[in-house]
């Protein structure tokens, strides 16, 4: 848009937004109308999508600690290393 | 939280341009504050913060909207607005409607955060990111742009 407002001092800017004041509050705001449940519905909606997603969360970090786990006891030899006492060395 | 709810709605909703889409952009918005919660240092009011992110949600939603949209029919126009306000019977407003459509995503959300929600042009500035003259210029634009829209409409 080209207009000659780029141009304006501050206080001439000031002056031209006084004078415009906000006629077109109400008229918007009837516009923009919010539904009347909005802040109660979007609320409810909120809390139930954290807390979906702290579910989830904490599902994938149960399964990460259980395969982590599972690696563990897979990667480890099955056999326990022997003691001294068991190795049978010579002793009588 | 939730209680910032309406303004974030009205910010959708006048750049979305569509009642369902501005519900879920206000969620949507919710659910980044809640998961950032740690990122808010309190340097702008919890409001202001969430209006940002509900701006920049709508914009990228709008933009995501569009490019989604393979059949032209289905494609967000300049007449959802006033299509879906519910403001038949009000030759005037259905005339704001239209022209409020004709404004850009940054001055509509520049108009309704001073018109109606009243902030203070320095708060309209650091939620936009942009700097107060330019917050100025828009306003004094967008409301001339309204006027004009408004009076030719009624003369017709």
């Amino acid at each position: 848009m080209n207009d000659d407002l780029d141009a304006l001092s501050a206080e001439a800017l000031d002056d031209a937004l006084a004078a415009s004041d906000r006629r077109w509050g109400a008229d918007l705001a009837a516009i923009l109308r919010v539904p009347d449940d909005l802040t109660d519905r979007c609320a409810e909606e909120v809390r139930t999508a954290l807390l979906a997603r702290s579910v989830l969360s904490t599902g994938t970090d149960l399964l990460s600690v259980g395969w982590r786990t599972v690696r563990l006891l897979l990667a480890s030899d099955p056999r326990p290393a022997l003691t001294s006492t068991q190795k049978g060395d010579g002793s009588p | 939280m939730s209680e910032h709810a309406p303004a974030c709605y009205r910010v959708a909703l006048s750049i979305v341009r569509d009642a369902a889409l501005a519900e879920d952009v206000v969620q949507e918005s919710m659910i980044k504050a809640w998961r950032s919660i740690d990122e808010f240092r309190g340097e702008s009011s919890e409001r202001s913060w969430l209006l940002r992110i509900t701006h920049n949600t709508a914009v990228s939603t709008l933009r995501r909207v569009r490019d989604d949209a393979t059949d032209p029919f289905e494609m967000p126009d300049r007449a959802t607005l006033g299509a879906d306000v519910h403001v038949e019977g009000r030759r005037d407003l259905e005339l704001l409607a239209t022209a409020l459509d004709t404004l850009d995503e940054l001055t509509r959300s520049i108009l309704v955060l001073r018109d109606v929600e009243g902030l203070p042009y320095q708060q309209i500035a650091e939620t936009l990111g942009v700097s107060v003259p330019l917050v100025k210029t828009r306003l004094l634009r967008a409301r001339r742009e309204l006027q004009r829209a408004v009076e030719s409409g009624a003369l017709r």
